[in-house]
């Protein structure tokens, strides 16, 4: 299995672009130049900053450097940036900025890159109150990649057990159950997060609105997985296995649990995968409406917010680079599902 | 004979696209202690729905099965479970393919055992030794093992809890004519030294002559006719046992015909004795105190 998925080159790339995203996002504090939070007045939408390694004089560096930039107002009290050729500002390395801890463990101020105080680098612009895009779209990564696999590994939880269970048993539970899926699936998914959203009060801490949002897409989630695991357990309680089970006296609970369940993880598996995008998706609705993170936190929905008038795109087009990172996280999460549900085909590999 | 299982005018109707099927149709058998009681009959004869009834996986309309006195037709599986246990035809889909050996026979094991899987394992070594195989096959999966050393385990796990009754759902029809013959002589063993009932179900007639004290014929949905072994093959009365008797040997003695009657004598659509008689619903004849039949020409002598 594994040879069959190295071989797709494809996937193989998503996978280490899953990876880097991750883990830029799990040590964001070491990728991040600045503070998720950091403002600065004197470099409000400041633009992308470009590195440079040939100077005026045609000279070459080995080091990469910036030109210290500064802004005059134009005519509609826009802020023009330019540079200032004549002051190269050197990029370095492991520098030390804020402290913080590293996976809440270990205490260090070393910083992958960064520029000597007087100056800043804003590698992806910076927004409307001068705050790194960069490191907001690291720190950003963090709820956001999160929200994902935590929302999915919920929703699976529930959606396996309660499809195990209406399978299992079929009839009346079954009845019950599959009506309440259909009463999920039915109502429109962005309106039922919009609908659930509010009936919950607006003003929450950022950490009870994450679990807040994990909660909603959860909800949401379960219910189509739940759907398929029943069609599949209803097969599978017809196994001799699972009646032999049962004439040993097992319960009803674990015949489900370590009889059933576990026949659906190939296909679960693939679904997980292919379902993720949802959750990351449904957080950035959210939070570009700002129903979901609130500032000062950051999410890739709520850095979105700031890309909604138009004037804001035409005039500073980086702020839709974390649309990119969205696009990027969901499509390597297609692709990879994609491809393990063509290496775990259902009729080479489940023997039912 | 004292009873050890007895089931009593048992009633499992299917309703499958508006037409009644009957499964079941007043089935009433006896099983005697420490002895094989064999139940023939063709495929879809109810023989399986028989066995699944009586372990409870079906709901009976109507009936009842006592185990030695106390009527169980609606006891909990957990009852159940330590006095009636199952073998399934294929062993290979009636271990759940993701469990070790070991895992499956410890699982059955804690159903009614608080043990550790270390404590457990002494008593498992036993068990397989029981049934002659060797602790090597603890950790292989079901998909490495061969479909007799498979069944072995599923025979090691059914006497796991000491039931007093196995029903032996066409145990062999999985596998050779070798392994076969070491099944039922394993089970022939087993059964006297632990003195455990059988209830046999199986097509095959000469399986059935070799394993069994007693046994019954059933036609769809109705048992036809019963005796001891030795009555049975001897002097079988009712046409449908001798055209089972006759295929055993391979000579086919029946009318050809798909109508399957649902009053008076099931079988006289395929039986070469009919006469107006048939229509009426056959009672049960004595041929003597352990051999009865349902058929209207049973008195009749047949050449």
């Amino acid at each position: 299995m594994m040879k069959e998925f190295r071989k797709n080159r494809l996937a193989v790339l998503c996978l280490l672009v899953l990876l880097s995203l991750y883990g830029l996002a799990l040590f964001a504090d070491f990728f991040s130049p600045y503070a998720y939070d950091e403002e600065d007045v004197e470099h409000l939408w400041s633009p992308p900053a470009k590195i440079h390694l040939i100077d005026r004089e045609h000279n070459i560096f080995l080091k990469p450097f910036i030109y210290k930039d500064s802004f005059t107002i134009d005519e509609y009290y826009r802020r023009i940036y330019r540079e200032d050729r004549t002051q190269a500002v050197p990029i370095r390395f492991f520098v030390r900025g804020f402290s913080y801890k590293l996976l809440g463990l270990f205490k260090s101020d070393i910083h992958l890159f960064g520029v000597a105080d007087s100056s800043k680098i804003f590698i992806l612009g910076a927004d409307s109150k001068g705050r790194d895009l960069f490191t907001r779209i690291l720190y950003g990564a963090r709820i956001s990649l999160s929200i994902g696999l935590i929302g999915v590994l919920i929703s699976y939880g529930i959606g396996l057990l309660l499809g195990g269970i209406a399978g299992y048993y079929g009839g009346r539970v079954d009845m019950i159950l599959m009506r309440l899926v259909e009463m999920i699936m039915l109502v429109p998914g962005f309106y039922l997060m919009l609908a659930l959203r509010s009936s919950f009060p607006p003003n929450l801490s950022s950490t009870q609105v994450y679990v807040l949002l994990i909660v909603i897409l959860s909800f949401i989630g379960w219910a189509s997985i739940a759907r398929v695991i029943r069609g599949m357990a209803l097969s599978l309680r017809e196994n001799e296995f699972v009646y032999a089970a049962k004439s040993l006296g097992l319960r009803d609970l674990q015949i489900i649990v370590r009889h059933i369940i576990p026949h659906t993880f190939s296909y679960a598996i693939v679904t997980i995968v292919l379902s993720i995008p949802g959750y990351i998706l449904g957080e950035a609705a959210l939070s570009m409406i700002g129903l979901g993170i609130q500032e000062p936190q950051a999410s890739w929905g709520n850095l979105l917010s700031s890309a909604m008038g138009i004037v804001n795109i035409k005039l500073f087009p980086w702020i839709l680079t974390p649309g990119l990172f969205i696009i990027a996280a969901s499509m390597c999460f297609y692709v990879l599902g994609e491809t393990l549900r063509d290496i775990i085909d259902p009729k080479r590999k489940i023997s039912l | 004979m004292s009873k050890l299982l007895e089931v009593k005018n048992l009633k499992k109707y299917f309703s499958h696209h508006h037409c009644l099927v009957k499964a079941l149709d007043e089935v009433s058998l006896e099983i005697p202690h420490g002895k094989t009681t064999a139940l023939v009959g063709e495929s879809g004869c109810g023989k399986t729905t028989l066995a699944k009834t009586i372990l409870g996986f079906y709901r009976a309309q109507d009936g009842s099965v006592f185990l030695e006195g106390k009527n169980i037709t609606a006891c909990r599986r957990r009852f159940l479970a330590r006095n009636i246990q199952i073998v399934f035809q294929n062993p290979y889909v009636s271990v759940d393919p993701r469990y070790t050996v070991y895992a499956t026979l410890y699982e059955a094991l804690t159903v009614f055992k608080k043990v550790s899987s270390q404590e457990a394992k002494p008593e498992l070594v036993n068990l397989l030794a029981q049934v002659d195989l060797s602790p090597e096959v603890f950790h292989r999966y079901p998909h490495q093992l061969s479909g007799g050393q498979l069944q072995r385990v599923c025979i090691a796990r059914s006497l796991i809890n000491r039931p007093k009754l196995i029903i032996l759902d066409e145990p062999t029809s999985a596998l050779d004519i070798t392994t076969t013959l070491k099944i039922l002589t394993l089970l022939k063993r087993l059964q006297k030294e632990l003195g455990v009932s059988y209830l046999f179900i199986s097509h095959n007639l000469k399986l059935v002559r070799f394993m069994s004290d007693y046994v019954w014929v059933m036609y769809y949905g109705k048992i036809v006719e019963w005796g001891s072994q030795k009555e049975l093959f001897e002097n079988p009365r009712h046409p449908y046992t001798r055209v089972l008797l006759d295929a055993a040997y391979q000579r086919l003695t029946e009318t050809a015909s798909e109508t399957l009657e649902t009053d008076g004598c099931r079988f006289r659509a395929r039986c070469t004795s009919r006469d107006k008689r048939c229509q009426a619903e056959p009672d049960w004849q004595e041929i003597s105190s352990e051999h009865f039949v349902r058929c209207h020409r049973s008195g009749d002598t047949y050449v």
